[in-house]
């Protein structure tokens, strides 16, 4: 009688301390999962990140008035010398 | 049989004993260090830089921005090539580097230093190419830099970021050393726990309290104006031969900086190679005898306290005047006889400006000299200001009010001159330059609150002012310079330099203040030149470079000539 019920009690104990270890060994598998998804995750925010920041700086770099400046005086752009103004009746809609 | 359970109990109770005593010195003696050791083995602190703020222009665009970098540094215990090897794969990859310097950093470990810094500033794209070649003992360390789109063009307006003793960056002078607390930020850090290969541990404990990032700050500063400016003072430095000059142009109506420029100037970005004196701004920062410039400040005052009008005629106007053992005189020695006051504005008169200051007397001058914020820091938002200050009231004698009419014995910075004039402009009201209108952080924005303006002069005393600047410009020294059919009121001005004690006969400081349109000016500026070579003279160097600029802004603002 005592034996039968130490050997439902042995094999209670043993599902119970299985489901445990199947449990922390799927937990565990879980952890890693994830975190190599946020590794993954986190490196390719860093690499967006340093994408943005190098877009960020060529458009700051691009916008430099006098870089567009020394380029338009490289293409033959130059300045006007003498602006003449014309009076609003010398044009053609004042006329 | 009971001794072998006795000798087994012996053997587990030893055993038992020794388990004890390695846990105790483990967990007790060397508890601490080795919980340090396990911390650094699976817990990774990091600290998170706050991204400085940028610096706006009034168009949007940027003066000044953070750009991400790395600074490419060498472990001289790892490194496995020998230095010239390493140096001849990776110079390639950085052309701007000194090889030999290199090689030489590289061979410091024969001095006892183990780390070296190699080269900063390397973009991400050169850091990857560098990583490819997989050299043993090189590594990188982010390390954010400062980019200046716009080169020296605005260095002493906007400063630069340095190190402080701590390491940390730190800005110095303009804009970034006035405004280093908002603009740096707060650094944030990240704790976490990490596997053996570095990756983070999902249910590790993690915190990370993150960076903030400083504040922008939105300038007023008009790239164009900035730009104009800049081009045309470095070709008028070179055409007078001038050894430096300045140019600060400023919205009369609201003290709002427009542009800023003074040259020599330097690169922000590598200010380390260049003198320190460089790097203050002389708009702000040096003081100048003003000379003739000062007077439509004085003949403003004089006209406001009702002491004279613009058809008094000066009855001293004849010759010199004596006052003490001093004479004084005009500066071509031309006298005019009944000139009227706008008549002594367009001649420049010293005599008729020494009858004004008489009229007006010690007290009111001395009063009006402070309205005008003569003597007081104008409080603009750029480090470094500074203020030469005014002698007290019971400090003048009558030849110290004779020659503060015509600007002498008297010193101002740029910025002061320019927020004076600013009164004659806008209709008798003392305005604060400011250069930053807003804090801007996402969507958070907060603009500057205008102060209170203070009327210094009646409407009516700086339309008169105005009414003598206009003519002045057509009809004075200046006029073969002038940008016909624009209506400009100004005003030359040539100061000679004290030096020991006297004045430098042929040193000078040539300057022109004006401002356009002049019914409902748009800006108000402020050329000096130091030290002109071909002329000494305000009429022949700043004012002709006064006229050039604004002829450019006339174009860019679209303001058309009124005859």
């Amino acid at each position: 009688m005592i034996n039968r019920r130490n050997k439902k009690i042995g094999i209670y104990l043993i599902f119970v301390i299985s489901v445990f270890l199947v449990s922390q060994t799927g937990l565990s598998i879980y952890s890693a999962i994830k975190g190599a998804q946020l590794s993954s995750l986190e490196s390719e925010k860093n690499k967006l990140s340093t994408e943005y920041q190098d877009l960020n700086s060529e458009v700051i770099s691009l916008q430099s008035l006098s870089r567009i400046d020394a380029l338009a005086q490289q293409s033959g752009l130059s300045k006007p010398q003498n602006v003449i103004y014309l009076k609003n009746s010398d044009t053609l809609a004042g006329r | 049989m009971i001794s072998r359970i006795k000798v087994l109990f012996i053997f587990f109770i030893v055993g038992f004993l020794a388990l004890s005593l390695r846990l105790f010195y483990w967990q007790i003696v060397e508890g601490k260090d080795l919980a340090k050791k396990a911390i650094l083995q699976y817990r990774s602190r990091e600290i998170l830089n706050a991204p400085r703020g940028n610096i706006i222009a009034a168009d949007s665009t940027w003066l000044a921005a953070t750009q991400q970098g790395w600074l490419l540094y060498a472990q001289l215990t790892d490194l496995k090539k020998k230095p010239a090897d390493i140096t001849s794969l990776i110079s390639p990859l950085l052309p701007d580097v000194n090889q030999e310097k290199m090689v030489s950093l590289l061979q410091s470990s024969k001095l006892g230093v183990n780390w070296v810094p190699l080269v900063h500033k390397i973009s991400n794209s050169t850091k990857e190419k560098i990583e490819e070649l997989n050299l043993s003992g090189l590594g990188f360390e982010e390390e954010n830099f400062r980019l200046y789109p716009e080169g020296s063009s605005s260095a002493q307006l906007l400063g630069f970021v340095g190190k402080d003793s701590d390491g940390s960056d730190k800005g110095y002078f303009g804009l970034e050393g006035f405004y280093n607390q908002s603009l740096q930020g707060k650094t944030g850090f990240s704790e976490g726990e990490r596997d053996a290969r570095g990756g983070v541990l999902a249910n590790g404990a993690n915190s990370e309290i993150q960076a903030v990032g400083g504040v922008d700050l939105v300038t007023s500063i008009d790239k164009t104006f900035q730009l104009i400016a800049e081009k045309k003072l470095k070709e008028g430095i070179e055409k007078y031969g001038a050894v430096s000059g300045t140019v600060v142009i400023l919205d009369p109506n609201d003290g709002s900086v427009l542009a800023m420029v003074a040259y020599p100037s330097y690169d922000p970005a590598n200010y380390f190679n260049f003198e320190s004196e460089s790097f203050k701004n002389p708009v702000v920062s040096d003081s100048f005898e003003p000379g003739s410039i000062f007077k439509p400040i004085i003949m403003a005052s004089a006209l406001d306290a009702g002491v004279i009008n613009p058809l008094t005629v000066c009855d001293i106007c004849n010759g010199p005047v004596k006052i003490d053992k001093y004479s004084i005189e005009t500066w071509d020695n031309k006298y005019h006889p009944d000139s009227t006051m706008t008549d002594v504005i367009v001649h420049s008169d010293n005599v008729g400006m020494t009858f004004v200051g008489k009229k007006l007397g010690v007290d009111k001058l001395f009063q009006y000299l402070q309205k005008f914020g003569i003597g007081k820091s104008t409080g603009i938002d750029l480090q470094g200001e500074e203020n030469p200050g005014i002698r007290d009231e019971n400090n003048w004698n009558s030849v110290d009010l004779a020659t503060a009419t015509f600007g002498q014995g008297i010193a101002v910075t740029p910025i002061q001159m320019v927020r004076a004039i600013s009164v004659l402009a806008n209709g008798g009201y003392l305005i604060k330059p400011h250069v930053v209108s807003a804090l801007k952080k996402d969507d958070w924005i907060s603009n500057y609150q205008e102060a209170n303006k203070v009327q210094v002069i009646s409407e009516n005393a700086a339309n008169e002012i105005k009414s003598m600047m206009i003519d002045a410009v057509k009809n004075g020294e200046s006029k073969w310079t002038q940008a016909r059919g624009f209506k400009i009121a100004g005003k030359t001005g040539t100061a000679q330099i004290p030096v020991s004690g006297h004045y430098d006969d042929k040193k000078t400081i040539a300057s022109f203040v004006g401002f356009a349109p002049a019914d409902k000016p748009k800006f108000v500026m402020l050329v000096t030149l130091r030290e002109p070579k071909t002329s000494q003279w305000g009429s022949e160097t700043a004012a002709p470079l006064w006229f050039n600029i604004a002829s450019n802004l006339f174009v860019y603002l679209g303001i058309q000539p009124e005859s």
